[in-house]
Order: C-alpha cells, then sequence, then structure tokens
C-alpha cells in the first residue's frame, strides 16, 4: 500500500470512488477537492446538495478520511475552534494509487493469468509491449523477493 | 470423585439458582414502580447483583475454613462428612483460588476504572487540556453549569477529533469532561451547553462510582446470568437521569433532544478501523443510539419520548 494513504477494501463492482471508498466517503472527497479548502458546514453544504445527509455525519466520515490519509486537518481558533479541512492527495494522485496498489496486488498474487488478461484485453499485439510487461512482472517478483 | 463434586457444589448450585430468581423477581418488579423513581430503581437494581456478591462470599468463605482447617466442624461440616479429603482439598483450593482471583480482579478493575480512568481517557484519546483563553465561552458555561449543580467545576480537555463526542470521567471530587473538537464544531452553543449539562449530571450523582460498582459486581457474579442484563439497564437508567437532569440545569430540553438526534447521526458511521480508535470507543463512548436490553445506552427513541413529556407543561404530564 502506498505510503500515508490507507484504504484497505476494493470492490470491483461499485461505481467511481466507492470502489476503494465507501459511498458518502468517495462524496465527502470529492466536496473537499471541489472546496480545495473548507470548514466542515462548508462540506456539508456541498454533500448536502447531492444527498440527505446531517453534519455530524460529514464530521464522521471526515474523521475516518483523515485515518485514512485522504484530508488534512488545522486546528483554527477563529470563530471558536474548529478544523479547516483540506484533501492531502489530488483526485489523479488517488486514482493512481489505487491502480498501482491494485496492479501491485493482481501481479504478486496472480501473477502470469494477470498479464495474460491485461494483454488480451488490452488487444497488446506487440511482442516487444508483451516483453515489457513480463519484464515488469519480473522486476515485481524480485520486489517481492 | 463426580459424587464428591456434586455434595460440595449442591449448596452453591441452589445459592445461584435463589440469586437468579431474585434478579429475575427484581427485573420483572421493576416493570412496578415509576420510571422516573430513578434512586428507587437502580437500588433495586444493584441489590440483586450484591446479594449474589454476598453468596458468593458466604460459599468461598466456608471453602476457606475447609481449607485452613481440614478436621474442626463448621457449619458446611455435615456436608463434607461424606466426601473424602482429598475431594475437598482439590475443589476447596479451586474455588479459593477462584474466588480470590475474581476478587482481586475486580476490586483491582474497579479502581483502576474510578482512580484512574480520566487519567486513561486522556491517554487514550491523546486529549489536551483546554486553554482557557482559547475558549472562554464553553468554560464560562461550564462553571455556570456546576455551580448550579452544586459541584467542583470539571477539567476540560480537548479530543482533536472531528467526530462529535463529550463524556465525562474521573471521581465526583475530581471530575473531567472531555470535548472533541467535532462536538464544537457541529453542535450550537444551546446544544452544547445541554451536552455537557448532561455530563455535569452524571457527576452530581456520581455516575462514574455507580457504574464502576455496576461493572464490577457484574464480573464478581459471572454465574449470575441476570447480572447481564442488570449492568446495562443501571447504565440506562442513569442516562435518563442524566438527561432530566440537563434539563434541569438548562430548562432547555428541545436543545438537549437537537444534540442527542445530531450525535446519534454521527454514530450512522461505521466506528474507525485503528485498534486504539476501537479500544477507546469501546471503554468510553457506549453509542448513544443505543436500544435493547444489553445495551447500555436506551434508544434514542426512548430518551426522545421521555424528553418530550419534560418538554409538555407539567399540568398535561401523565
Amino acid at each position: 500500500m502506498s505510503e500515508g494513504i490507507r484504504w484497505t477494501e476494493f470492490k470491483p463492482y461499485e461505481k467511481h470512488l466507492a470502489k476503494v471508498l465507501g459511498d458518502l466517503e468517495a462524496d465527502v472527497l470529492e466536496a473537499l477537492w471541489k472546496l480545495k479548502v473548507a470548514y466542515v458546514g462548508g462540506i456539508h453544504r456541498e454533500v448536502a446538495r447531492k444527498r440527505k445527509v446531517a453534519v455530524t455525519t460529514v464530521a464522521t466520515v471526515l474523521d475516518r478520511l483523515f485515518e485514512k490519509g485522504l484530508v488534512e486537518r488545522e486546528l483554527k481558533r477563529t470563530r471558536g475552534l474548529r478544523y479547516e479541512y483540506r484533501p492531502s492527495i489530488t483526485k489523479v494522485q488517488l486514482e493512481n494509487t489505487v491502480v498501482k496498489d491494485v496492479l501491485k496486488g493482481l501481479f504478486e498474487t496472480f501473477g502470469d493469468s494477470a498479464i495474460s488478461h491485461l494483454i488480451n484485453r488490452a488487444g497488446i499485439k506487440d511482442k516487444q509491449k508483451i516483453k515489457e510487461f513480463k519484464t515488469y512482472l519480473q522486476k515485481l517478483k524480485r520486489e517481492r523477493k | 470423585m463426580d459424587n464428591s463434586i456434586t455434595i460440595l457444589l449442591m449448596p452453591y448450585f441452589y445459592a445461584t439458582l435463589l440469586s437468579l430468581i431474585i434478579s429475575a423477581l427484581v427485573i420483572v418488579c421493576l416493570k412496578l414502580v415509576h420510571e422516573r423513581a430513578y434512586k428507587i430503581r437502580t437500588m433495586m437494581l444493584v441489590a440483586p447483583l450484591l446479594g449474589s456478591v454476598a453468596i458468593m462470599a458466604w460459599f468461598s468463605s466456608l471453602c476457606f475454613i475447609h481449607w485452613l482447617s481440614m478436621n474442626h466442624p463448621d457449619p458446611y461440616h455435615a456436608v463434607c462428612n461424606q466426601v473424602s479429603p482429598e475431594s475437598i482439598r482439590f475443589i476447596c483450593t479451586s474455588l479459593v483460588s477462584l474466588a480470590f482471583a475474581s476478587f482481586g480482579f475486580t476490586v483491582s478493575s474497579g479502581m483502576i476504572n474510578y482512580y484512574l480512568g480520566d487519567r486513561i481517557a486522556i491517554h487514550l484519546f491523546h486529549a489536551k487540556p483546554f486553554d482557557q483563553s482559547e475558549a472562554k465561552e464553553i468554560h464560562e458555561t461550564l462553571n455556570r453549569l456546576s455551580r448550579k449543580a452544586g459541584v467542583k467545576p470539571p477539567k476540560l480537555y480537548l479530543i482533536e477529533r472531528s467526530t462529535p463526542i463529550t463524556f465525562a470521567v474521573g471521581r465526583r471530587n475530581a471530575p473531567t469532561i472531555m470535548v472533541s473538537v467535532g462536538l464544537l464544531e457541529t453542535l450550537s452553543s444551546k446544544e452544547l451547553e445541554a451536552s455537557l449539562a448532561h455530563e455535569i449530571s452524571h457527576i452530581k450523582r456520581n455516575d462514574g462510582l455507580i457504574r464502576t460498582l455496576a461493572s464490577s459486581l457484574k464480573f464478581a457474579t459471572p454465574f449470575n446470568l441476570f447480572s447481564y442484563l442488570i449492568e446495562p439497564a443501571i447504565y440506562r437508567e442513569r442516562e435518563f437521569l442524566a438527561d432530566e437532569g440537563s434539563v434541569t440545569l438548562t430548562d432547555e430540553p428541545s436543545a438537549l433532544i437537537s444534540a442527542l438526534i445530531k450525535i446519534s447521526e454521527a454514530c450512522d458511521v461505521k466506528p474507525n478501523e485503528s485498534f486504539f480508535s476501537k479500544l477507546a470507543v469501546g471503554f468510553f463512548l457506549k453509542s448513544p443510539v443505543g436500544g435493547g436490553i444489553f445495551s447500555k445506552h436506551p434508544s434514542l427513541e426512548e430518551r426522545l419520548n421521555r424528553l418530550l413529556q419534560l418538554k409538555e407543561p407539567r399540568g398535561r404530564r401523565q
């Protein structure tokens, strides 16, 4: 798993970010990516446009996202004590991390099956490309040892 | 040997049966007592637990007497004459060891919980003392409520978490209240005041001690299966009482209703994954949206119903 980011499950039949996050977690993170920096009230308003949700539920979800390393927070002392939230990675960075971790896991566990499926799926005919894939697999195996 | 065990354990079996019957009767009789007679209800619930402990102590001390001097007569001697000394020695040694281990565990865990509960909570949640200058309003509210309740103003600690959390720990003369950043940022000042008043009511009624006592007595009487129902029932009674105490202090049942709904909505999310989070939540945060006979918190619906009754003018209450 990539350093600092802790997603714990991959659900292949879910859509979008819900594959690696909870449904609500995905919505909260999407809202934060849109807002860039926000307090819980602002994030709640953004999420509430899409679904009916309580502000305390959003706060609890933010706790989980923080523990997963996806959100940063800073304690602010203006207008009472409250957190200012910001995403700790961009959407593209998260997608890259997930793809990297999932592929690594597949290659480690299912080696040849995973690579032949990927080659078929991508429709790769070029022998040089196939060789590159195989070299990548060998490299992964060496890393594991 | 089997026969010896049966003869020796028979009185204990009857004693346990007796404590089970008493506990069951208490649970049934509780339905007849008014739901707001909290003091009587708590005493009724604690009594069978204490009775079970007394029965355990009685039997263990008899065994202990046998263990010390096998040849001297004692109230239990007539029964023990029928079994071989080796069997008595074996059974008494096992039972006395069990009783001592249970007693030792109960007393030590109870004392640790009561005297060090606040420090454990501070450590588990990485809580920090609340600087008075950065949250003057909450300190003022807390001091005002404490004066009104006639308790020592509690120390305030801040938990750096977004989840709305608040709970009281420690003894009545050295109380501590923990609040999370999430609670401060999601509750209105009225709701926050009602939540703090709820915690101060726990402190005023020494619920830390009562809850520790209930849990310790449950551990001390593992064979009384009803203790697993009685202990959470005691917790639930104290929650209702703290809710009512909060309304007495603030005169704002609607603020507490609103705060309870908000906090319960935070509990819709699954608990956090990390071991310490689970441990901390398990120890200190009995979910406010409980319900059921094994739950240490009453259901939200039950709490709201009682608060709504308080909200009605006195003449209209049933």
